[in-house]
């Protein structure tokens, strides 16, 4: 790394080059899937004629763009939330996972797919497993919240979160054993992951939802940068030590269960995003990581959905089996090149 | 070098690890040849030989059907034990004291009347046959647990005289296995036609003292079976039938040499994946089976719990609205927790067969078009 | 009379842990501008508990502390963060920012809401490089700093902040010789050319009480000084030549084999 200092510019040329791999990895996203359709007939399709076969319409339009969308929104979503938990913890392998909140997620859809046999009353599969993701995020959110009231260290916090996720964990286990085969698996395929859950109807919802709450986490740009020098520091500096952590934790709780709710459990975005853009705009100073890691988590994610349709009429890899391909090496490198 | 000293200096570790890995499940035997009259004609995975003073049931291994499963030597308990008999299991039938997994064959072994043998069920809140359910709230019938960990302390307490089970590729049958009880494999889930898995109600007729009942069953089973296949062969346009629907990012379409499209393709339909060649099923995205199947006119789906309403169909994906025959009324839904689908169709493939032709051809059946199954969805 | 000088006071002050971890209670002291205060101790005296007493980041057992005339618990952590300012020796995770941009975090207590610098901030984050002697270094990554480069860079955030008082926490212990003089004479010109309060504990006793003006020992509580107390340390102010004057710098390591040299202003072993 050179010891010149960052100029703006040097973080402004890394967010260029960033969206330049979004569009690229979104085009990829409509172009390729496991229907083999010309380029032609999509742009055909894109620019409103309809491609030729009616099928194609349906899939580049009501398929293959609203998962794009939700690819580019869901990556932004993790990355910033990782970003917000490392802050937090003071530690850069915490993930949005690793407090539990996506555990508690599973847990939830565990019991709507294996104790509730797929649904809740009368609401249908979809929305009954939407709900149960959504309702076990937030209990464990509210518990840890509520731990956040007792407890004054960060570590202590990091480590109540872990063990609420192992208590998830073991919960779904059980639930697991004593259910039917369907069962099981059918909440395997959804702890696989896959950004194809969003349909065009539905996108809206959870856009402005997620983007809401991605914008109030840009709000936290100050005290993020003071938390930079540590807890003590920052206290003097004026910032509200646990008004802040709560805060972190609330909106990295939303992001991580808003995405899990419609995509399942996706890791490792979280985890490694946050020092991919920090290597790639060469600062620290969250005005200008926090967008690049937004940007650099949608890059991402693009990249593992397409990817993931990659084998073309072979079948769809899910994303979880990606996302740590790709995580891995980055880890490593960042191990090794610790500064 | 090295290896071959390993290999001399373990020598009689890797011969007992040989010795053990061997003793999996199922006999390793190509089956030597019986004389006697051949009683099976279209089960794939099944041969019944009555040989007089015995009869020899012949279970292939789906997975590798040049192997057997296992043979078993059923021979009447009022009979004496014959001198010489060929190798295999021996079964002491009619059975009085067994243990039955599946309602399907507890419900075949009631219609051949042999349900008194089945003294003992797992999975017991599956079960609908009215005598296994009289059976275990009064006490009659055992619960012996879940088919996955059966407890095998109540088996061993029941001491059956056999245990009949479907058996599963690569997995042997745990506990169960271990005590030493005749297990009968009931593969007849994996034969891949219709009337195949039909005939194995004959293999139950034969443990349960009913073999002449199986035996009539079956045939009118066939007959009405062949003549309604019979019927649809004359029809002149296909329509194109698309079945089961996308869940959690998954949609299941049977293969193309599948139990179900075989019994699709007898009811005179354009199946869009009858050039794949697997008999399981395919696990395919949405987008892949709208491309093949979005102009179906038919769409059939199975539910479980409640009648399914185009509302929810919908809701479970956008892209469902865009199917043809969602657009057409063409999708019809069997709701198979009220209706006894899964029950009826492996012994009496007739009734469904029945089915599919008043829903795609209900002109060729001269008003019997009534659907016991499958309800339009509205 | 309060000395219009005086920043900072407690009174009745009793710092520690609860339940029954008593540092030191009966507190008054005071702290003044101009004045470069010591605070020494041998190890586990309360040194650091004492500083975060003042300093607001842990609650008083007792007593209280004001700050420009208001009582630290009546104020606000904002108005704080323009009232005092820390320096200690703890890592932080700053290494991918500028040195100029670790010292802007200290305009925080004064920027609008995204912390964006107004061009006054730049001055003052400039000038307060430049009295630490680092501003050739304000485009460096603090990661490529030395510790004692670092160490700088941290005061003259605190610098930035422009608060009155001072708050060090043994900001000299991984500093070469030459850095601990330099540190410690620019915490006096501080001090003197400046007008700020400047309170910092330290081991580096020979280095800096030629420059400090006051000292405060923290030494073992024993009935001599105070009629029953259970705190673990007592507490001896004064100017620095009151206190060499009063051979209290020779409470400071009782039982141990050294002695304090007035004529050097060091201590020495006895064994010589």
């Amino acid at each position: 790394m050179s010891a010149e200092g960052v100029s703006t510019s040097r973080a402004a040329a890394a967010m260029w080059i960033i969206s330049a791999a979004i569009v690229l990895m979104f085009g990829g996203c409509l172009f390729f899937g496991s229907v083999d359709i010309p380029p032609s007939a999509v742009i055909d399709i894109l620019t409103g004629g309809d491609g030729g076969k009616r099928s194609w319409e349906v899939i580049v339009t009501g398929a293959r763009l609203p998962m794009a969308c939700t690819a580019l929104i869901s990556g932004a979503a993790l990355a910033v939330a990782g970003l917000l938990m490392q802050t937090t913890f003071d530690n850069p392998l915490a993930g949005p996972s690793i407090l539990g909140v996506s555990t508690g997620s599973s847990l939830g859809v565990a019991v709507v797919m294996l104790a509730l046999g797929g649904s809740v009353g009368t609401i249908g599969h979809y929305f009954s497993v939407l709900l149960g993701a959504m309702a076990g995020a937030m209990v464990v959110l509210v518990v840890l919240l509520l731990f956040s009231r007792f407890i004054h260290s960060s570590v202590m916090l990091l480590i109540v979160g872990i063990m609420v996720g192992y208590l998830a964990s073991s919960a779904v286990s059980l639930l697991n054993f004593f259910s039917t085969q369907e069962g099981v698996h059918s909440f395997v395929i959804w702890g696989l992951g896959s950004f194809s859950g969003v349909n065009l109807e539905r996108l809206p919802v959870f856009a402005v939802v997620t983007l809401a709450v991605l914008l109030l986490s840009f709000l936290m740009v100050k005290p993020l940068d003071a938390l930079l020098l540590g807890e003590r520091y920052a206290a003097n500096l004026g910032v509200n030590i646990r008004a802040t952590r709560n805060r972190l934790l609330l909106l990295s709780g939303l992001l991580t269960a808003a995405v899990t709710a419609f995509c399942g459990p996706i890791g490792f975005i979280g985890l490694i995003v946050p020092h991919v853009a920090r290597m790639a705009v060469n600062t620290s100073r969250h005005i200008y990581l926090l967008p690049a890691t937004a940007m650099t988590g949608s890059a991402i994610a693009l990249f593992c959905s397409l990817v993931s349709v990659l084998p073309g009429s072979w079948g769809v890899i899910p994303v979880n089996a990606i996302t740590p391909i790709i995580g891995v090496p980055v880890i490593l490198y960042i191990i090794l090149r610790r500064k | 070098m090295n290896i071959l000293r390993f290999i001399t200096q373990n020598s009689y570790l890797i011969l007992i690890f040989l010795l053990l890995s061997s003793c999996g499940r199922g006999t390793s035997s190509r089956g030597n040849e019986v004389t006697g009259d051949t009683l099976t004609t279209c089960a794939e995975l099944l041969t019944l030989v009555d040989c007089g003073d015995y009869t020899v049931a012949d279970v292939r291994d789906p997975w590798d059907t040049t192997r057997l499963l296992g043979r078993y030597i059923l021979v009447d308990s009022d009979r004496e034990m014959p001198g010489s008999l060929p190798n295999g299991e021996v079964v002491r039938v009619p059975l009085e004291n067994s243990i039955v997994y599946s309602d399907v064959h507890a419900c075949a072994i009631g219609e051949v009347g042999g349900i008194k043998g089945v003294r003992g069920v797992a999975d017991a809140g599956y079960f609908k046959t009215a005598e296994i359910v009289a059976g275990l709230s009064d006490g009659s019938v055992t619960d012996i647990g879940s088919a996955m960990s059966p407890s095998v302390e109540r088996i061993v307490e029941m001491n059956p005289d056999a245990i009949l089970l479907s058996p599963y590729q690569n997995a042997g049958h745990g506990a169960v296995g271990q005590i030493g009880t005749t297990i009968i494999e009931c593969a007849d889930y994996m034969e891949p036609t219709p009337l195949g898995r039909a005939e194995w109600i004959k293999l139950l007729g034969k443990l349960y003292g009913g073999y002449d009942k199986a035996d009539t069953i079956f045939a009118s089973t066939r007959d009405r079976y062949e003549s309604l296949r019979y019927k649809a062969a004359a029809v002149s346009t296909l329509p194109k039938v698309v079945t089961e629907q996308v869940t959690d990012g998954v949609w299941y379409v049977p293969g193309g040499r599948s139990y179900m499209a075989r019994l699709l393709g007898d009811a005179a339909v354009i199946y869009p994946w009858s050039d794949d060649t697997s008999t399981g099923s395919l696990q395919l995205d949405f987008a892949t089976v709208f491309d093949r199947a979005h102009d179906a006119e038919f769409w059939l789906i199975r539910t479980w719990g409640h009648d399914l309403s185009l509302a929810e169909l919908k809701s479970n994906n956008s892209l469902n609205a865009e199917m043809e025959a969602f657009n057409n009324g063409g999708v019809y839904a069997a709701n198979t927790a009220e209706v006894p689908l899964f029950e009826d169709f492996p012994f009496h493939p007739d009734r469904l067969l029945r089915e599919y032709l008043a829903i795609f051809h209900p002109y060729i059946m001269h008003g019997d078009t009534t659907l016991t199954y499958y309800k339009r969805v509205r | 009379m309060t000395p219009p000088s005086e920043i900072m006071t407690t009174h009745g002050l009793a710092a520690g842990y609860l339940p029954d971890k008593l540092i030191a209670d009966r507190l008054d002291l005071s702290l003044s501008r101009g004045d470069m205060t010591l605070l020494l101790g041998a190890n586990g005296r309360g040194k650091s508990t004492l500083l975060r007493t003042l300093s607001g980041a842990q609650p008083a057992l007792a007593g209280e502390v004001s700050i420009a005339g208001k009582s630290l618990a009546d104020t606000t952590a904002a108005d704080m963060a323009r009232l005092i300012s820390l320096v200690y020796t703890d890592r932080t995770h700053a290494g991918h920012l500028t040195a100029a941009e670790l010292v802007a975090l200290g305009r925080q207590p004064y920027t609008g809401f995204f912390g964006r610098l107004s061009a006054d901030d730049r001055r003052i984050v400039d000038e307060s490089l430049d009295t630490v002697g680092m501003l050739q270094f304000s485009r460096r990554y603090v990661s490529t700093l030395s510790d004692g480069e670092r160490q700088k860079i941290m005061l003259a955030r605190a610098l930035a902040q422009q608060t009155p008082v001072i708050l060090l926490d043994e900001p000299t212990s991984f500093l070469d010789i030459a850095s601990r003089i330099e540190t410690m004479q620019m915490l006096h010109d501080l001090a003197a050319d400046h007008g700020k309060a400047i309170l910092l504990s330290t081991h580096d006793i020979a280095e800096a009480l030629p420059l400090a003006t006051h000292a405060w020992l923290l030494v073992e509580n024993d009935s001599s000084n105070y009629d029953s107390t259970q705190a673990v340390s007592a507490m001896i102010t004064g100017t620095v030549p009151g206190l060499v004057a009063t051979g209290a710098f020779d409470r400071l390591f009782p039982r141990r084999p050294v002695v304090f040299d007035p004529a050097t202003m060091t201590f020495q072993s006895v064994n010589r």
